[in-house]
Parts: structure tokens; sequence; C-alpha cells
């Protein structure tokens, strides 16, 4: 595999890009040949940057430029010890949410929890984890019995390159724990719900009898721009399937059925809208929501 | 599917040698008929003209109203979201598997290398590379198969004649864990194409096409562009050999405006691949509800 340096490139599109000197470029997060004790790098590091993340990861990269990627480098180390190889990714994600939020949408619920990073977990060829603005793929090529050993040492000598941990987005905490699902909590940037419109939502799936529901929390960015959310999205249930009550929580609510969703209760209070997707129990919905309610002040902060 | 049995040397020596010439496949197509089912190359495999992109939504919905208005054919990748948009599809799937065409992709090259595999170790590992790759699908899909496994984003023949790479499929196909293999491409098309279909290996592509020969991702600017001449040659080529061919990028090139028609749309550019009889299926990434809506329109031909 060809690689070519891009050092030059990027630094000049970090320049044009005006990226604030603060952040460390990725290149100073790459551990050095001394911190890298018992690896050794086989591949030097390529960067990328939202023009090119396409070369690297192909169709997954709008995935990433949604988050607010800034930049990425890919190196590939091998263990001296067990000759396990790792390609190693760091995305610079610009700010914790985002790196939180692609590191979401891709964790695997069933994944083995570490002590890498922030909500570290491995599965059998690979490690993940989110720290601070980053987000870090470490992938064998295949599975092996000291993968979780060394893959875990490699994790940890990353870390101690990067910021502080951070902690999962503060809203989670006003969703309610009883039947949430492990580790699906999510934060999407855009197409919440799959709607055009709705962006910057938290979603954290729950287990019922015949299979999952959803509990969502919209953030707009005032009250005005989510009474129009709201009112866009029930013009999206009535003309999808049907309202069949207007029940009385929060400034504005509505209950109902939208094909392909199924049950649906839904509220707005101020600059926020929420609600419960594929519960069939009104009253257990509604009590999700109005307690939600009740905590999201506390919490959002 | 089952005269794929050939070396690398034999590959290499028929890409090289050009087109060979095959029997012409009777494929459906044409506008308003695209919610036909169209026999997917020689493959046998049954898609709907349109086909549901999966790589920038886990939102299920979608995905379920799509199925739900008669699109069969899924496009999605062990790549997209980390594997998880393929467990999004395989838990929607689950009791409808045998009615739904599944389309994967697999990642042989790391960091856009164009010849493949580059060293000796590295070869030794393709192989595996490939093997977790599917294996890991299929948990994933939660299915003992993949209708179509493509090699994600070749640029060069190089590497479609990989001894190793073609090892793999072909042994992946007579266990049963792929119905058909192929390649995806975003440049270098018609090379690809004419390799493909000269080497008699590979069953299906899919590639870049539509009416302005170019495309500019809307989401990150990302832009390419083909020699539509050269392309379509290969693609005439490649529909009388019986490939199988997945456009990607049909609405990357903007509205298109059918001489029928007042205003332009996405619709009528969907429609305008699914004209050419050697495209098979135009498979459009859907994000949100309201693209869903209006890519739907293409099949009830509106």
């Amino acid at each position: 595999m060809k690689r070519r340096s891009l050092l030059l490139p990027l630094a000049a599109i970090l320049s044009m890009a005006g990226l604030s000197a603060q952040h460390p470029a990725l290149s100073t997060l790459i551990p050095t040949v001394a911190e890298l004790a018992g690896f050794q790098i086989t591949e030097a590091a390529q960067y990328y940057h939202a023009g090119n993340l396409w070369n690297y990861i192909d169709g997954g990269a709008p995935g990433y430029l949604a988050y607010g990627f800034k930049q990425a480098a890919a190196f590939t180390v091998v263990h001296s010890a067990d000759r396990l190889e790792f390609v190693v990714d760091i995305y610079d994600m610009g700010d914790a949410l985002n790196a939180f939020g692609i590191y979401s949408t891709e964790r695997a619920p069933e994944g083995t929890a570490t002590n890498a990073g922030s909500e570290g977990y491995r599965t059998e060829n690979a490690l993940f984890f989110w720290q601070d603005r980053y987000y870090v793929k470490i992938v064998g090529y295949a599975a092996a019995p000291t993968m979780a050993a060394t893959s875990a040492k490699l994790a940890a000598i990353l870390s101690r390159k990067l910021p502080a941990r951070g902690s999962p987005p503060r809203l989670f905490s006003a969703f309610p724990q009883e039947g949430r699902v492990p580790h699906s909590e999510r934060f999407l940037a855009r197409d919440v719900l799959g709607q055009q419109f709705l962006r910057n939502g938290y979603i954290v799936e729950y287990a019922k009898k015949d299979g999952k529901y959803r509990v969502f929390l919209i953030r707009a960015a005032n009250a005005a721009e989510a009474r129009q959310n709201f009112q866009q999205y029930r013009k999206f249930v009535e003309s999808n399937g049907a309202i069949s009550a207007r029940p009385r929580i929060g400034e504005e609510a509505f209950a109902g059925r939208a094909s392909a969703y199924g049950a649906l209760l839904v509220a707005r209070q101020e600059r926020y809208m929420l609600g419960v997707v594929g519960l069939d129990d009104p009253d257990a919905a509604t009590a999700i929501v109005v307690a939600m309610l009740s905590k999201i002040p506390e919490s959002h902060e | 599917m089952g005269e794929n049995t050939i070396t690398r040397k034999e590959f290499l020596k028929r890409s090289t040698a050009g087109f060979l010439g095959c029997s012409l496949m009777a494929i459906p197509g044409g506008e308003g008929r695209s919610a036909e089912l169209r026999v997917l190359g020689k493959t046998g495999i049954k898609v709907s003209g349109l086909g549901f992109g999966a790589s920038r939504t886990m939102e299920q919905a979608l995905l379920k109203t799509a199925l739900d208005a008669g699109v069969n054919f899924i496009d999605t990748g062990r790549g997209y979201f980390n594997g998880r948009n393929e467990v999004m599809v395989g838990e929607l799937i689950k009791g409808i598997r045998k009615n739904i065409v599944v389309q994967t992709k697999a990642r042989v090259t790391r960091g856009g290398g164009d010849d493949g595999p580059a060293t000796s170790q590295t070869r030794q590992r393709v192989s595996e590379t490939l093997n977790t790759s599917l294996s890991q699908s299929l948990k994933a899909l939660d299915s003992d198969y993949v209708d179509i496994l493509l090699l994600h984003g070749v640029t060069s023949p190089a590497i479609l004649g990989h001894e190793e790479v073609m090892s793999f499929l072909e042994k992946a196909k007579k266990s049963g864990r792929i119905r058909a293999c192929g390649f995806s491409a975003h440049s270098n098309q018609a090379e690809l194409i004419r390799a493909a279909v000269a080497g008699r290996f590979y069953d299906v592509a899919m590639i870049a096409y539509n009416h302005r020969g170019a495309y500019d991702h809307s989401n990150s600017g990302r832009h390419g562009e083909w020699d539509k001449g050269a392309l379509d040659a290969e693609l005439e080529k490649a529909g009388k050999a019986g490939f199988g061919v997945v456009a990607m990028k049909t609405c990357s090139g903007g509205p298109y405006k059918p001489p029928e028609e007042a205003k332009p749309s996405l619709r009528a550019a969907i429609q305008w691949v699914l004209r050419h009889d050697y495209v098979q299926v135009a498979a459009v990434a859907m994000g949100n509800m309201e693209e869903v809506k209006e890519n739907l329109q293409v099949l009830r031909g509106k």
C-alpha cells in the first residue's frame, strides 16, 4: 500500500481552516517510539481531512462529516511479542459531543467494556473508545488469543496522549433507567427519527416484551425552533398515520401512530421536543415523558 | 456463476485480451418499468430497479418504508457505521430474508492504496481479512449468506486479479456464503469494467453513474467525473456479456429534466439511469424520509 506524505498539504489546510492552536495537531498525538514500548509503527501515519476522508473510508465518510469531522490520522503498528498488527485511526471530531456522537452510532452494544478512554469496548478483533474530542479505533486483522490484552495495552498508550476523558452527555440522565438497553444511548447530529428537519437528538432504546421501543429528546436552539419542529413532525404523522389524542403534557403534545414507526407520544416544552416511539402502552409512555420533563431543567446544563 | 473457476493468470490474460463476447441477457428496463424485478446480470438474482442505499442511515423506519413500497435490494457495507448498518438491516429483514437481496462490501485495501495488497506479508493476510469481514457481515446480518459481496472501493484492475482475493471469493461461493461477487468503484470505472467483463470471474460492479457524467457529493463536496463515452461503451459490452451493474451516485449529478417534463428532478435523474438496460439497479443512498418518499416515486412511475 502506498503511503504518501500529506503533511505539507495538511498543514496548509489546517491553516486555511483556522484550526485553533490550543488543539494539538494529530501528529503530536501519535505516540513516539519510546512511548510505544512493545509496539513498532510499521506504516507511518497518513492524514485525512474533510476533502479526502472518502479516500480512506469511502461511503462511511458522510456519517463522520455530519458530526463535524475535522481530521484523522491512520497508522499501523505491530506488537513485538505476539506480532499482532493493528490499524489505528484517530478521528478529531471537533468537540466531545460530536466524538461521542459518531462513537455512539457505531458502538456495538454487545462489545466487552474496557478501561480505555471514555466508554471503551472491544470486539473479537478491535477496540474502540472516545476521549475528549477524539474517537479512536484499534482494528486487528483477525481474532487472536492475545487480542484483548494487546489491544488494551495499545489503547492505554494512545489514551495517555489525549486530553482527559469525558462523560456521556448529561442530557441522558433525564432518560429513564428502567428497561434501558445497555450502551444504546446515541446522539444524532441530523435526521433524527429519519426526519430531515430534526437535528441534535438524543435517543435511547428500551426493552419491551416483543422487542424494543425508543425514547428521544431533541434540544433545539430556542423555543421557536422547537415549536416549528414539533408542528412539522405532527404534520408528518398526520399524513403518514393518524393523531389519536392531544394530551396535556408540557406546552403541547400529541399521541398517534405513523407508518413504519408504530405508536408515538410526542411533547414539547420550551426548546425541548421529546417522546416515545414504538410503545403501545399510552399510560407508560405518558409517565416516561412527564418524568423526563421534570428532569430536563437540572440536567441540561 | 458456475463458470468462474479461473486462475489469476487466466483472469489477467482475459482482461488484457479485451472483450470476448457472451450471450445477450434479456434484461427488463426503461422508464416506468423500474417497479418490475430485473435479473442482475447472469446471477439469476432478481432485483427491484430502485435499491435502498443504507450507508447514510440507521433509521429502520426509512428502510421499512422502502421495502413496504416494493424495494427488494439493499446496499450496505461492513464499513458503514462500523458494521452497525448491517445489524440494522439484519434486524429488519428477519423473517423476510429470502425476499430481500442484500449486497454488502468487504475492504481489502486501506488508505486508498491503488494496487491492493502490496507486500508478501499483506498478501498472506488477504484471505484472513476477507474471511473475517464476511464472517462479521453474516453475523451482523443474522444470515447464513449474502447475495452479493463486493470488494469495497477498488481503483485498479490489479486487485481484481489478485490470486488470494479470487480464491477467497470462489470458496465463499462454493460454500454458499455468497451468491455473487463483484466490486465497487468511484474512479477508473471503464477500465475496471473492461477488465472484469473480460476476466469473466466477477458478476457485478457498483459504479458511479448518472446523467451528468460527474458527481458532487452533497455532504462532503467530493467530486468525481468520468468519460461518458468510454464508460457507456464498456457498459454496453458488460450488458451483452450478462455482467450485472448497480449504479450509485445516481442523484449526485443533480436533478435531471426530461424533455417531456417541465421541471428537473432527482426522481427523473434516477429514471434516466434506469433507462439504460445495462444498469439493473439504482442504489440510491437515502438519509431521511423526505428522500425516501421522493425516490419511491420511481417505483410508481411518477
